[in-house]
């Protein structure tokens, strides 16, 4: 099998490893994107095993994403080594931001009959020079994700996004790089007018996931 | 692998983009590139994308840094230096340079910032500035060549300089530390750098120098201000201080921040007033 993953040295979070037997592979997939999937759905319950569960666990999509309050810190009694301005709950608050995020809606799933996961190419070239192999389509919260990957020789060319949330599906030439920032998307597309997210990158699973199911076609 | 793309795609969220029209006929097609590098994914982002080339000489970079500086490859710079086999002195200067930044950082943070610390092993870590400082050096390899209006974004650590639209500043979200699908504030401004900590980012991946377990109090620290490699290692440190944190940061000169706490309360510095964007 050639080598095609271009993730040898540090393997993206969440790719599962190189499964020799298609069937498997598609067990494997499948469950984890449905592990995915409802992980997804519930963000605070990684909190909820801390002292603070109790409280993050009323944490619903529905929630306003806005804080429970906004402090300004004063700089003038915060640097003194004297008294210095009250952080925690004592503090003043004043009412939440009325930023356009506090009204994010949850993302709606696109339809899920276009596009099929694709099924694997039946014939496969012994020595192959070129191969282009679509992979499974796989639902995240942010909507379906299914790539194409050109693998030439035994590197990948080329990948294709075929699917991306919110319609994203331009022609997305990220050649030999497997991770967009698909979160980073995802939140631009609701938020308004928003250039960048500072913070945690996730990287996408459901990318790589289809990414890996397509690598694994390859013979 | 350059990706460009019709007008702003923020102005219409969840638009269909195939065939749309230009919404913006007075710049050049945007230009937004994405490589992996430094187990991080980096994106370059140049709203005209008419000295689109010179993105080949700011990816190059990354990818010099990475090889000069990267604990992974055993035969870096940076990793011989980490085993010894070199002595400080004969190595390159960014890594002297780096190394410099991280003793202002180490302190002015009281030791919770420190390259010797942060790894189990003990083994000699600046990775923490690294990324930071690369891409503010990669912001001057865009501002030599002439490019007034871009944005870096490696891992979630930004910095901007100019517009991303004639008349508009950046607006930067502040990822929400506990929905995935939410921001919790937005800071805006046109030349800056924005930095966030947190615990819910790969894991508990940062490591409280002191001992005493992981801080639990904090939710996610952003620190904003001029440079990037400064900036990512303040918040750094600022978010394994926990309670103190935003008092620190206040203290700071030219960086300002903000802390969220496990109360879900935003502490934002008096200074953070110019930054923020309250709709």
């Amino acid at each position: 099998m050639p080598n095609v993953s271009p993730s040898n040295r540090r393997p993206p979070v969440g790719v599962p490893g190189r499964v020799p037997r298609r069937g498997l592979a598609a067990l494997v997939l499948t469950a984890t994107a449905v592990a995915i999937l409802f992980s997804f759905k519930t963000p605070a319950d990684m909190f909820a095993s801390g002292p603070g569960g109790a409280f993050l666990a009323g944490v619903t999509p529905s929630t306003s994403t806005a804080l429970a309050s906004t402090i300004t810190l004063d700089t003038g009694t915060a640097v003194g080594t004297g008294s210095s301005a009250p952080l925690g709950p004592t503090a003043p608050s004043v009412p939440p931001a009325t930023e356009p995020p506090a009204t994010i809606a949850p993302p709606t799933e696109p339809p899920a009959s276009d596009a099929p996961p694709t099924e694997p190419p039946a014939t496969e070239p012994p020595t192959p020079v070129q191969q282009v192999l679509t992979g499974q389509a796989v639902r995240t919260p942010y909507g379906r994700i299914q790539v194409e990957v050109t693998i030439d020789g035994n590197t990948i060319a080329d990948v294709q996004a075929l699917q991306l949330p919110f319609d994203r599906s331009y022609s997305a030439r990220i050649s030999k790089y497997v991770e967009p920032i698909l979160h980073d998307e995802a939140l631009q597309a609701q938020s308004a007018n928003i250039n960048l997210i500072s913070g945690a990158t996730y990287t996408s699973k459901g990318y790589a996931m289809s990414l890996q199911s397509a690598l694994d076609q390859a013979a | 692998m350059t990706v460009s793309l019709p007008g702003s795609r923020s102005d219409q969220p969840a638009a269909p983009r195939v065939g749309n029209a230009m919404t913006a006929p007075q710049l050049e097609a945007r230009v937004v590139r994405v490589e992996h590098i430094m187990g991080t994914a980096i994106r370059v982002e140049l709203p005209d994308g008419r000295l689109g080339s010179v993105l080949d000489e700011v990816f190059a970079w990354f990818r010099e840094v990475d090889a000069r500086f990267s604990l992974y490859r055993a035969d870096s710079e940076m990793s011989r230096l980490a085993r010894g086999e070199i002595a400080q002195i004969d190595v390159h200067q960014d890594i002297r340079e780096v190394l410099d930044q991280c003793e202002v950082v180490r302190v002015r943070s009281g030791g919770m910032f420190d390259v010797r610390r942060h790894r189990a092993d003990g083994l000699l870590d600046p990775t923490g500035l690294v990324k930071g400082w690369s891409v503010d050096r990669a912001g001057a390899i865009l501002s030599a060549a002439g490019v007034g209006d871009w944005s870096i974004d490696a891992g979630g650590d930004i910095r901007t300089r100019g517009r991303p639209a004639p008349g508009a500043a950046w607006r930067v979200g502040i990822q929400h530390p506990l929905r995935r699908d939410a921001i919790a504030a937005v800071v805006s401004g046109t030349d800056m750098a924005v930095a966030t900590s947190g615990a819910y980012e790969r894991g508990d991946h940062i490591i409280d120098p002191d001992g005493s377990g992981a801080p639990g109090r904090l939710l996610s620290v952003t620190v904003v201000g001029p440079e990037l490699a400064f900036a990512d290692a303040y918040a750094t440190a600022a978010f394994a201080m926990g309670r103190d944190a935003a008092r620190w940061i206040a203290s700071i000169p030219d960086y300002e921040g903000g802390v969220i706490t496990s109360e879900e309360r935003v502490i934002w510095t008096a200074g953070m007033d110019r930054y923020l964007d309250r709709g």
